[in-house]
């Protein structure tokens, strides 16, 4: 009955911190490391034993890949969530990768700084979590992504090495970029058990304007956005859906005529004199293009993103378009005028040229999500599952091996060689996964 | 040595033309701004198009050739020198701005397009392009790619790898990939954060994308004269304090003012200050007014002798040259000089140069420091005479600088990358499984270790004899600046 890999496990980490599943019939092992060289002993151990190894924090993004997922160990960061060093003056942080994304900010308030992104998960999201997926939200408009403010890892490799990426400095050109590698890595390059972040001075303030209308008018809007010397936090396009819900709230409700088909929501984290000017701008800009415009205080516009966030993380399944800035709104607008998008939510980062779009767990959703997938295939462009529903054997693909060409997949492949040549962390593959 | 076959084939793919095999076509490729290091490339060739370079590439893997890209030679860390009679491939006549879409702040250049130009080109639309080493106005940005190039303003904005968003390499065995994606996020593994900064060890970037940024309203620049350095270095931390992130904060001792008052660009610094700073705000108008109030006010609270915001355009762009032309500067108060680029914690400023300053006196050499104060990027300029037979004094004063660094927690590059120059300092930040893991990943691309082979990562056997061969001379560095970024020029050298 007993199992001699389970009795290893439990000479590394107590009883407590080691649970089994049995998925389908073979068994499945979730290990809870206290410090990194119980971390490193997992490892190797799982690499004695030929078993394969993820490694999972809040499981928010993991939940669906578990139930199919081919890792024997899933090696769990939740107890590496300590503040490891924390140097406000320096404006970086290092913590375990275990850490709440929350937790996090909370800590960094205290001196009045935080971490710029605000990916769309649940509030129990691991550092590790969002950095291995390079999870982004509004804010990507002025912040840019994780890729940028994530400076330095500790890992432990495939073969137990523990090796640092980076440093602790903001700007460190030292031998290769492994940082970049390991952010967006989905967990397939080794255990990430520290993670050193660049920090920002938390804003003086922090609020948004929507400006709502017609496709036509919001892209002259986009237009003008683009080529102004203001400086939004946030420069995303919603649909209608969505737009109802960020305007529910108590003071806002009912003040946007949410029957236009999309909406500009631009963010300001100027000082309030900027914020004042760049308000004035936009007035400018709605009475030019006929945009109905609404702005929010700051204490509003906290209430706004709280609700989107509340909103978006319900998703089952999520959907990625990429291109230029200046096509994505009429795309939007064809596709919303293709589709019901009642059911859908649908929110794009313009500068960054991505949109995102959202569905809801229904019944539906196959058919609604298979009717985008054609639209804006047919449009001819990239798209890409960011989320996929545990059963979702019925949707379209949208293959990311045709995405990914060959010479590109080399270049993969011998970068996994050098990580990880046994294939321990295979099970979520990029690509493969 | 480089076969008369392979030079047939080379002719063959290229023109005569455009492949040099003569010493004396090929000597002033012998290095780059690194000095201390020099050895004649086997030949010196000009590809004009990335099928080119493939063709080029696939032919040195099958006849084993090492190589070395080179862009505009200005790199500080010997990046671009031959060490085994490699085929220097020069990307100079790939000096194209492929295409500009400004309404998506998007543009594409060949790697030889030169830094400055690329602002040149978009600022009469009011756009610019972020990084701006001080070496712009000839560096290439092909160059840049491969340090992961930093510059005054990278403190707000970034250095080179948050402004690339895609670009086509040529890898070690003559294949073509396309890393990064123009908009949005690379599908798969970030292989473009991998090649930004890889030194040219892992193939070579043929095409590149970029984002341009629309130029910021206002800008307002402040010089703040110190009377102790201690005290400039708290102002600094004071900015940071305050929560504010200056487009530029930029840091120069005495001995480096002494010298730039000395060249084209005098500014008339007090000779009795011990520092300066040169800081910059920028922003929307209605917000640039009280920021650079608040920086004046942290530097008074800093006991600051003089500080005031220039005024004019004029004297904003002078005191900007003073800065960025104080390396080259440092030439004239020193027969020669050594530049390094440590980075330390910001927090940790005062002690670590007043470390430097005691290295100094230990050593009996001078040293100079200008440097990027926001982001803890030093670079000592270390003063000797080599014809004093001081060169290794200076270069055990540099180790002794870049190990400080690490051991405050820093790194021994910042922006100019390892090359040559900082391989033994490697060991020093990382250990043997983190130079193991690099080592890796470059066996896995470049099998052959034919791509800018001997450089970045220390191996047992190699780098060490070529520190330290020859010594700098003086006014190498001010000869690539004031060398006009025309590829005639640039192909002369
Ligand atoms: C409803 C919903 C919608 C979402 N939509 C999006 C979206 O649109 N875009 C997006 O980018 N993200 C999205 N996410 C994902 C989410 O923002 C984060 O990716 C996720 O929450 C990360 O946190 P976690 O701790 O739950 O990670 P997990 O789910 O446990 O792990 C996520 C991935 O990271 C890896 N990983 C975790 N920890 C480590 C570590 N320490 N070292 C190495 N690898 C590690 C795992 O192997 C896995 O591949 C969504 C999540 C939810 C719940
Ligand atoms: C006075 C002075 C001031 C400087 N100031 C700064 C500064 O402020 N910030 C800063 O970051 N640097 C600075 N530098 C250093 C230098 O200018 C930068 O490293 C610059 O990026 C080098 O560009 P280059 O075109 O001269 O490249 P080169 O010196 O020709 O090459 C540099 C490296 O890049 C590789 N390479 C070149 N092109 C390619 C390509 N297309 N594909 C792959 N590899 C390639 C080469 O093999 C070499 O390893 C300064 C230099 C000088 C002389």
């Amino acid at each position: 009955m007993e199992n001699p890999f389970e009795l290893a496990l439990m000479t590394i980490v107590s009883q407590e911190y080691v649970k089994k599943h049995i998925v389908h019939g073979t068994s499945r092992w979730v290990a809870s490391p206290g410090t990194m060289e119980e971390v490193v002993s997992l490892v190797r151990l799982a690499s004695e034993y030929g078993k394969s190894v993820t490694p999972i924090g809040a499981l928010r993004r993991l939940g669906t890949l578990f139930k199919d997922g081919q890792a024997e160990l899933w090696i769990e960061t939740e107890r590496l969530c300590s503040i490891i060093e924390y140097s406000p003056e320096d404006m970086v942080i290092t913590v375990g990768a275990g850490m709440r994304l929350c937790d996090l900010q909370h800590e960094l308030l205290k001196f009045n700084q935080f971490l710029p992104v605000d990916p769309i998960g649940d509030v129990d999201e691991t550092l590790g979590g969002i950095v291995a997926t390079n999870a982004w939200g509004p804010s990507r408009a002025l912040y840019g992504t994780l890729r940028d403010h994530v400076i330095g890892t500790r890992t432990v490799l495939a073969n137990g090495d523990v090796v640092r990426t980076g440093g602790r400095v903001v700007k460190n050109v030292a031998g290769y970029d492994l940082t970049k590698l390991l952010v967006g890595s989905f967990g397939s390059l080794g255990v990430m058990i520290e993670i050193t972040l660049r920090v920002r001075p938390y804003p003086t303030q922090r609020t948004v304007t929507l400006l709502s209308g017609s496709v036509a008018d919001v892209d002259r809007a986009r237009a003008e956005l683009m080529d102004a010397t203001l400086i939004p936090s946030v420069f995303e396009c919603v649909n209608t859906s969505l737009a109802r819900t960020l305007t529910s709230s108590p003071g806002t409700h009912g003040a946007l005529d949410t029957g236009s088909p999309l909406t500009l929501a631009v963010g300001c984290d100027e000082p309030v004199e900027g914020t004042a000017f760049q308000e004035g701008v936009l007035r400018a800009w709605s009475s030019s293009y006929s945009l109905e415009i609404l702005t929010f205080t700051p204490e509003q516009t906290a209430v706004l993103w709280e609700d989107y966030h509340m909103t978006l993380r319900t998703a089952a399944t999520v959907l990625r378009v990429q291109g230029k800035p200046s096509t994505l709104i009429e795309i939007a607008g064809t596709l919303l005028a293709a589709v019901n998008q009642e059911r859908m939510w649908l929110s794009g980062c313009i500068p960054a040229g991505v949109l995102r779009l959202f569905f809801a767990a229904d019944d539906d959703a196959v058919a609604l999500v298979t009717a985008c997938v054609s639209h804006l295939t047919a449009c001819g462009l990239s798209l890409h599952y960011e989320k996929l529903p545990t059963d979702h054997h019925d949707f379209p693909s949208v293959s990311q091996e045709i995405a990914i060409p060959d010479s590109k997949q080399t270049v993969h492949r011998l970068i996994y060689q050098a990580f990880d040549p046994a294939g321990l962390f295979s099970s979520t593959r990029l690509g493969g996964a | 040595m480089v076969t008369e076959y392979v030079l047939r084939k080379l002719e063959e793919i290229l023109g005569a033309s455009n492949v040099h095999a003569t010493p004396g076509q090929v000597k002033a490729y012998e290095c780059d701004g690194y000095v201390a290091f020099k050895s004649l490339p086997g030949a010196v060739i000009f590809p004009q198009s990335t099928d080119e370079v493939s063709h080029v590439l696939k032919l040195f893997s099958e006849q084993r050739v090492p190589y070395v890209a080179r862009g505009a030679g200005t790199g500080l860390s010997g990046g671009a020198t031959p060490t085994r009679g490699d085929v220097v491939i020069s990307l100079a006549k790939m000096d194209q701005l492929l295409s500009l879409d400004l309404e998506n702040h998007r543009a594409v250049v060949q790697p030889g397009f030169v830094n400055l130009e690329l602002t040149k080109r978009v600022a009469g639309k009011s756009f610019y392009y972020a990084p701006d080493p001080s070496s712009q106005s000839v560096c290439t940005i092909g160059g840049n790619f491969a340090e992961n190039a930093g510059g005054s303003h990278c403190l707000k904005y970034g250095v080179t790898t948050n402004h690339v968003t895609a670009a086509t390499i040529v890898l070690p065995d003559g294949e073509i990939v396309e890393v990064g994606s123009s908009f949005g996020d690379e599908d798969g593994l970030d292989l473009l954060g991998l090649y930004v900064g890889s030194e040219g060890t892992l193939g070579i970037a043929t095409e590149i994308t970029v984002k341009i940024l629309k130029k910021p309203q206002a800008v307002q620049t402040i010089m703040a004269l110190f009377d102790r350095v201690e005290d400039a270095s708290a102002s600094v931390s004071g900015f940071i304090a305050a929560g504010i992130i200056p487009a530029a904060c930029e840091m120069m001792d005495q001995l480096a003012m002494q010298a730039v008052d000395k060249s084209r660009y005098h500014v008339g610094y007090p000779s009795d200050v011990e520092a300066v700073l040169i800081v910059e705000v920028d922003g929307l108008e209605a917000t640039v007014r009280a920021l650079s109030k608040r920086v004046m006010d942290v530097c008074t609270e800093n006991h600051v002798r003089e500080v005031r915001s220039a005024k004019s355009e004029e004297e904003r762009a002078l005191w900007w040259s003073s800065r960025k032309m104080a390396f080259p500067a440092i030439g004239r108060i020193s027969p020669d000089y050594m530049v390094q680029d440590g980075v330390i914690p910001r927090s940790r400023l005062a002690e670590v140069l007043k470390r430097i300053e005691t290295i100094s006196q230990t050593s009996g050499l001078r040293i100079a420091n200008v440097f990027h104060a926001g982001d803890g990027n030093l670079h000592p300029l270390i003063c000797y005479d080599s014809k004093k037979g001081e060169t290794d004094i200076a270069q055990d004063v540099g180790r002794q600088i870049l190990e400080l660094c690490v051991d405050v927690g820093g790194s021994i590059t910042g922006e100019h990358g390892v090359g040559i120059e900082k391989i033994a300092e490697m060991r020093y930040q990382f250990s043997q499984e983190e130079l193991t893991l690099q080592q890796a990943i470059r066996d896995q691309l470049d099998p052959k270790g034919l791509c800018n082979a001997g450089k970045l990562i220390p191996t047992p056997s190699r780098c060490m004899e070529m520190k330290g061969a020859a010594s700098p001379s003086v006014s190498s560095l001010e000869q690539i600046l004031s060398a006009s970024g025309s590829p005639q020029a640039r192909l002369a050298r």
